[in-house]
Formats: structure tokens, C-alpha cells, sequence
């Protein structure tokens, strides 16, 4: 990453600075310790003064020089004593002249040494002559006459001394200067690296900032993609769910039309063709109904509506259905349960039909030859629940271990390649296990290739206490999408005056299949195309029952029951069935919420139809047709 | 009688100058030697009509200090042994703020009175054990315990060290 190199460079050059910037520093320390050893040395040279003490050797010298020549020029008595006083601090000035410490810088310079050399043999005679008392005037006369000789040397020395402390401090001067010069130095190169340092910190930081920004902008940018993506699917699953919506409307009327043709005299042929023609159209239906389901769940709109249910007889309910799919197909189906020991349930009854019914189609639909059969065993029943297992096996074509993995998938059937040849919406499997699972239960699967297949569904069930009167009624109540078994249909007597119904549709092809199919019940049937005006027919003429469909213009289905409801008696008792494409389950809640009394999903089919209108309209005549 | 009275009077005078004299003995007896060393200025114990005269005999009495120091003035260090300066003054009974020094050879300096106190300086007659000749810094020679404090070694001290002193006047 060049992010990280980069990093990592500036890391080592920021280290390097400090590294110089350390080195800059000892340097410094070092010659700040020469300087004070310096400053150190010089006090200790000058512990007392060079030229002081050459100043006071050459006073003393003339001072000396001077009482000798008094001495030598007075005619009277030579002060002995005060002349040896002079002498003595005189020779105490040579002494240190000679020895102190602070000479020794003078050792080498020629005016010390000829001006030491003169005075080591002026001592000695000297010596000689102030050891006597009073001194001989003509000695000290040769002393005078040496001492003038030994003046200009003396002189000499003082200058020289001069001249070397004045070289000495220039010297040092000089050498401070230099050390304050390269301190100076130092500095600057030390204030420019930290000048360096610091810019290279805020370009870094600037960096790091613009990397921060990009990152920042990135994970936007990914974030509004992974939305859109999200908007798109939900878009396609919309789009799914509107097209099988909308389908069911043309769908009506082509089955509708099925139904009617096939009640007309045809031939054999025609009646065969008409069969094969409303097969295909249950199959179409049982397409868009599986879609429309799992659509529902991906929304979360699914929603159980669990009621008593009486066991056995929903079980019956399924195997009417399926045994005649396998005694077509030629396969033995056998139902091995003991009914009578089964007790009532709390579930949803068209769900549970739903998942009996995929398993057990998918089962003869797999199998080529051979047997079918369910079994349900009670695995355990505890305090107010029973465990059930319902078992559906058979001899058909099996599926292999890679395919098994993937069974419960959307879309997914053992073998693409055999999607083709047994049809189907491979969302079968899908929505049985959702379902199931909702149910708080679950579907397994055992299969070897070409040995059949056993699913087992499990489900814990409520155990619910049957109602006291046991009803003919079906064993679920809501209109179900899978299928209904046949109602039976009692005579009812007749009555002179038919019965009006009211017919509300937008849809014209509907209008005319409902109109057509009332009408062959024997009923007189009035329309109209929308809420409002079924809103002012109901008001003038008197119907016995209006079918409401939902989505219309100007004013829709259950708004118009709203306001049906709404007027005063008896008009707001009238009947009110709606009957609508969609048919998700919050949609009958809706319609019933609304007031209708009962409720119809598009296509509507005959035999629920004939349900409702006997339903609804009891004291009706019943048409002597059969559906 | 004129005589006999001019007899008594000055054998009053005498009495009375010999009862003055042997009240300040207690003090300070006059110098018998030759004197080394004159106490001038704000003195109270006076033996001559200016000030303090010490012979060497009478400060070689004084109790007596010794230390061994090294000095600017020589390669070597050097045994320096006499009185405490303080005990000179006190025997003196000087009292002021500032001793001028003054040497044979002219030389003068100041020394603050406090420096007695806060430093054994000596008055020091001997160098090694021998008595200093004046052409070697003698006979008395004011110095301080350098090596003693790093705050001696410093040119303020090194010329306080009078030597060859001659005299000292309390200001």
C-alpha cells in the first residue's frame, strides 16, 4: 500500500531529524563544557595578575635603585637599615618574579629570561654587600651603576608582560567568539530542523487527512451503492408481486370463461379440450399463487391465523385431493394414520393443507412408478401440546447428496434439466419450510438417488378442545388458494321472485363473467363501473346483495362499503361481498374490517361463488345447473 | 620648698601614671621587641598614643593557629602558622566595619572586619615552621585558609592577603 510506505518513510525521516537534531545537541553540550574549562583555566592562570606582579617588581627595582643612589650621593651616614629593608622586599619581588606560577608563561620569552639571568648575579653581589653594616659607599656604587644597566631590560620585561596578557585575552576572546559563533551555528541548523520536522509533520497531517476524506467518501459511495442495490431488488420483488397481482384479473375472466364454456353442449372432443384447457389454467394459478406467497413472506406479510382444526378430517380434506392426482398417475398412495386418535389443534388450517399438499404433489409428481404414502405419528404429547411427525414418502427418482443441500432453496429443483420436464416454480419447498418454520416446526428430508425420498414435517401443536356441536361446515373457513374441497350443495326451496344482486366491476371482461355466472344461478343481476355510483344505486334500487370488487376509479370497493354501511336501514344491512385480485391476508382483514359479509379472491371460481350466493342469499332459487 | 613641692608633684604625676599603667596591663603591656605590627584607628586598648604596638613576643602569646594551604604565589603548598587575626583585634579591642591593611612596600587593601569573623585568617609569622623574612613575604602576613572553601580562591581574597604588613587601620 503506498499509504503504508509512505507512512514508514516519514517515520524514518522524522527519525533521522531527531537523530541529527540529538546529535546537534551533544555537540553543543561539548562545547559548552570546553568553553566553562576554558573560562575554568583562564581564572585559574590569572589566580593573581601577570602584570601586577612585573609592575611591583619594577617599582620595587626603582625604588631600590633610588635609595642606593641616595646612599651612594649623600655625603652622611648610609641608613643601613632602611637601605636593607628595600633590598629585602626588593629580593622578596625577585623570589616571586622567579618562582610564583603566574611567571611561568613569561619562562620563555627573552626579556624574562636575560632580565633573571642579570638578576641571579646582582643578587649574589648584592648579598655580599648589604651583609655589611653600614655597606661600602664604592660597592654600592658598582650596584648603582649595574642596577641603570639592568633598567632597560627591566623595563623591557614589564612591556613584554603587557603584551602577553593583552595577546592572552585577545586570545581568549577570540576563542570565545569562535565558541559562540559555532553555538550560534549549531542553533540555527537546530531551529532549521525543527522548522523541517514541523512542516513535515503538518504535510503529514495534512495526508493523513485527505486518506481520511477518501476512505470517508469510499465507504459512502459503497454505502449508497449497497442501498441502491437493496432499492433494486425490493423493486424487482415489488415488480413480481404487482405482475402476478395484475395477472389474476385477465385470469378471472379466461377461467371464468372455461367454466362457462365447459357448462354449454360440446362434443367429447371439445369437453376434452376444455378439461385440458382448465387444467393448465389451475396449474398457471398455483404458479402465480406461489409467487404471490413468497412475496409476501419476503415482505413479512405473511401471517398465521391459527383456529381449532379439526385433524382427521383436514387429513381427508388432503387426500381427496391427492388421490386422484396418483391414481392417474398410477401409483399406489396409501394414508396410514390412526384418525380417531389424532385430537383437535391450534393451526393455521390452509397452511398446514398448503405444505401437506406441496409434499405430497411433489411426491407423485418425482415418482415415475411405484407408491406414495403419508403417515402421521405422534412423537410425544406433553401438557396441552402434542408432538406430531407427518411422514411423506415414496419410490420416485430420489435426490443425490449435493442436490439435498440446496433442496429448500429458492428456485431450486434436483436438476435444472428436470425443472423442464415436471414443471413447477422450484418455490414449492421454499415456502413449505418458511411456512413451517412460522408454525414453529420444521420439514427434514432423507433421499438416495433412484431409492425415493421420505420429508418428514414436524410440527408442536396446541392441543384445542373441540367445539361442542360438531358443524358441517369445512374444516377452515377462510377461501383458500390451493383448493377447496367440493361444497355440498343441499336444495334449498325455491322461491317465486329472483333475487337482484348488484354487480360493482371497472374491469369489463369481469363485469361480464360475474354478470354471466349470477345470472346462470338465477339470480337478476344489475352493474355498475365504480364505488360512487353503486353508492347512489343502492340508494334507489333495492338489491339482495352487491359483489363489491376492490380497486376501481372514482371511488374504490371499501370506501364504498364504508358509506354503504354508513346510510340508514334497512339499505346499510344490505349483503356486501368483495371480491379482489389481491389476496394476501391483511386484504380479507381489510374487507371485513370495512363491513363486508364475506369475501372473494379473483378468479373467482364457481363453486365458491355458488358458496357465497348460498351463503348470503338463502331464501334464493337455486339454479338447477350444475357447476 | 619650692623644690620639695615640684618633688611631690611629680612623684604624684608618677604615682599616678604608674596606677594608670598597671590598670591597662591587664590588657595590653607595652612592646619590649621591636615592633612588628601597629593597630590603628577605632582602637580601645591602646599602648602607645595612636593606637596598638605588638612586638613579636606578644603575639606569639596569642593563641596560636597552623594550617597548610596552597597559595597563588607559590608551585608548593605551604605550612602558615600564627594568630587569628580576631584574636589580634580583640586583643586590641578594635572595633569598626573595615581593617586597611597597609604593607612595608606601600601596598594597601581592605579587608572587611566580617572576614575575621567568618574565616580562621591568621596573622601568620612562620611558613613551614620558620620565621618569614621580609624577602620572603615577612615578618607577618595576613592569610587565609584557602583550600578550606572554594569561595577563597577567588581574587577578592587573594588580595586581602597582605603580606609584609606593616599596619592595620579600623574604619
Amino acid at each position: 500500500m503506498p499509504s503504508r510506505s509512505n507512512h514508514q518513510s516519514f517515520l524514518l525521516r522524522l527519525a533521522l531529524a531527531t537523530g541529527a537534531m540529538a546529535l546537534a545537541i551533544a555537540s553543543l553540550l561539548v562545547f559548552e563544557v570546553a568553553q566553562m574549562r576554558t573560562i575554568r583555566q583562564t581564572g585559574g592562570l590569572l589566580t593573581d595578575s601577570l602584570t601586577a606582579l612585573v609592575f611591583q617588581f619594577e617599582r620595587e627595582f626603582l625604588r631600590l635603585r633610588q635609595s642606593v643612589e641616595v646612599s651612594v650621593a649623600d655625603p652622611g651616614p648610609i641608613d643601613a637599615e632602611a637601605l636593607s629593608l628595600r633590598y629585602d622586599i626588593f629580593l622578596s619581588r625577585v623570589t616571586l618574579l622567579r618562582d610564583s606560577p603566574t611567571t611561568r608563561v613569561l619562562d620563555q620569552r627573552p626579556e624574562y629570561q636575560r632580565v633573571v639571568g642579570l638578576l641571579g648575579s646582582f643578587v649574589a653581589k648584592a648579598d655580599g654587600v648589604m651583609a655589611e653594616a653600614p655597606p661600602d659607599r664604592r660597592a654600592l656604587a658598582a650596584l648603582q651603576a649595574e642596577l641603570f644597566e639592568m633598567g632597560p631590560g627591566v623595563q623591557a620585561l614589564s612591556l613584554a608582560a603587557d603584551s602577553l596578557v593583552a595577546r592572552q585575552l585577545e586570545h581568549q576572546a577570540q576563542t570565545m567568539l569562535d565558541q559562540s559563533n559555532l553555538i550560534i551555528g549549531l542553533t540555527v541548523t537546530q531551529l532549521l530542523m525543527l522548522l523541517v520536522a514541523s512542516a513535515a509533520l503538518v504535510v503529514r497531517q495534512r495526508r493523513q487527512e485527505a486518506e481520511r476524506l477518501a476512505m470517508e467518501k469510499l465507504s459512502a459511495d459503497l454505502q449508497e451503492a449497497r442501498q441502491l442495490a437493496e432499492a433494486a431488488n425490493r423493486g424487482k420483488s415489488q415488480f413480481l408481486a404487482n405482475m402476478s397481482h395484475e395477472l389474476r384479473t385477465p385470469f378471472n375472466g379466461l377461467m371464468g370463461m372455461l367454466d362457462l364454456l365447459e357448462a354449454t353442449p360440446v362434443s367429447p372432443q371439445q369437453a376434452d379440450y376444455i378439461g385440458t384447457a382448465q387444467a393448465s389454467a389451475d396449474h398457471l394459478l398455483a404458479l402465480l399463487n406461489d409467487i404471490l406467497d413468497v412475496s409476501a413472506m419476503e415482505a413479512g406479510k405473511t401471517k398465521l391465523k391459527p383456529s381449532p382444526v379439526n385433524l382427521p378430517r383436514l387429513l381427508q380434506d388432503v387426500e381427496a385431493l391427492v388421490s386422484p392426482q396418483a391414481l392417474a398417475k398410477g401409483l399406489a398412495f396409501t394414508f396410514n394414520t390412526p384418525l380417531e386418535a389424532l385430537p383437535w389443534v391450534e393451526v393455521d388450517a390452509t397452511r398446514l393443507k398448503q405444505i401437506l399438499f406441496n409434499l405430497l404433489s411433489n411426491a407423485v409428481k418425482f415418482t415415475p412408478q411405484g407408491a406414495v404414502s403419508m403417515t402421521v405419528v405422534e412423537r410425544g404429547r406433553t401438557d396441552g401440546k402434542i408432538e406430531l411427525a407427518f411422514e411423506i414418502k415414496d419410490t420416485g427418482i430420489g435426490i443425490d447428496a449435493e442436490s439435498l443441500a440446496n433442496l429448500f432453496h429458492r428456485f431450486y429443483q434436483a436438476d435444472s434439466s428436470k425443472t423442464r420436464s415436471f414443471g413447477g416454480t422450484g418455490l414449492g419447498l421454499e415456502i413449505s419450510q418458511s411456512l413451517a418454520r412460522m408454525m414453529g416446526g420444521g420439514i427434514a428430508v432423507q433421499s438416495k438417488l433412484g431409492e425415493g425420498s421420505v420429508f418428514t414435517l414436524r410440527l408442536g401443536l396446541a392441543i384445542a378442545k373441540a367445539p361442542a356441536v360438531l358443524s358441517a361446515t369445512p374444516a377452515d373457513s377462510v377461501p383458500e388458494s390451493v383448493g377447496s374441497s367440493p361444497a355440498a350443495a343441499d336444495p334449498v326451496p325455491q322461491r317465486s321472485q329472483p333475487s337482484r344482486v348488484l354487480v360493482v366491476e371497472d374491469h369489463p371482461v369481469n363485469r361480464k363473467l360475474m354478470g354471466m355466472l349470477l345470472e346462470r344461478m338465477g339470480l337478476h343481476v344489475s352493474f355498475c363501473e365504480n364505488g360512487q355510483l353503486a353508492l347512489d344505486l343502492v340508494q334507489k334500487e333495492v338489491f339482495d346483495a352487491v359483489f363489491m370488487d376492490v380497486n376501481m376509479p372514482v371511488m374504490d370497493g371499501l370506501t364504498a362499503t364504508r358509506h354503504v354501511r354508513a346510510l340508514a336501514a334497512p339499505v346499510s344491512s344490505v349483503p356486501i361481498i368483495v371480491f379482489t385480485a389481491d389476496v394476501m391476508d391483511e386484504a380479507t382483514e381489510r374487507a371485513l374490517a370495512a363491513g363486508a359479509d364475506g369475501f372473494l379472491s379473483k378468479p373467482v371460481k364457481i363453486d365458491e361463488l355458488q358458496q357465497a350466493v348460498d351463503k348470503h342469499l338463502p331464501g334464493h332459487a337455486q339454479a338447477a345447473m350444475g357447476a | 620648698m619650692r623644690s620639695a613641692f615640684a618633688l611631690f608633684t611629680r612623684a604624684t604625676v608618677a604615682l599616678v601614671c604608674l596606677v594608670l599603667l598597671s590598670g591597662g596591663a591587664s590588657a595590653l603591656e607595652p612592646a619590649k621587641g621591636k615592633v612588628v605590627l601597629t593597630v590603628l584607628g577605632k582602637v580601645a586598648e591602646k599602648n602607645t598614643a595612636n593606637g596598638a604596638a605588638f612586638d613579636m613576643d606578644m603575639l606569639e602569646k596569642l593563641p596560636q593557629q597552623s594550617f597548610t594551604t596552597m597559595t597563588p604565589w607559590d608551585s608548593k603548598p605551604i605550612q602558615f602558622s600564627g594568630p587569628l587575626l580576631r584574636d589580634v583585634l580583640a586583643a586590641a579591642k578594635a572595633n569598626g566595619t573595615t581593617i586597611k591593611a597597609a604593607a612595608l612596600n606601600d601596598y594597601q587593601t581592605l579587608i572587611p572586619l566580617d572576614d575575621t569573623r567568618k574565616f580562621n585568617v591568621i596573622l601568620a609569622h612562620k611558613m613551614n615552621g620558620a620565621a618569614i623574612p621580609v624577602k620572603t613575604k615577612g615578618p607577618l602576613f595576613i592569610v587565609y585558609p584557602y583550600d578550606s572553601k572554594d569561595e577563597l580562591r577567588s581574587a577578592v581574597y587573594y588580595e586581602r592577603s597582605a603580606w609584609q604588613l606593616k599596619s592595620l587601620t579600623i574604619e
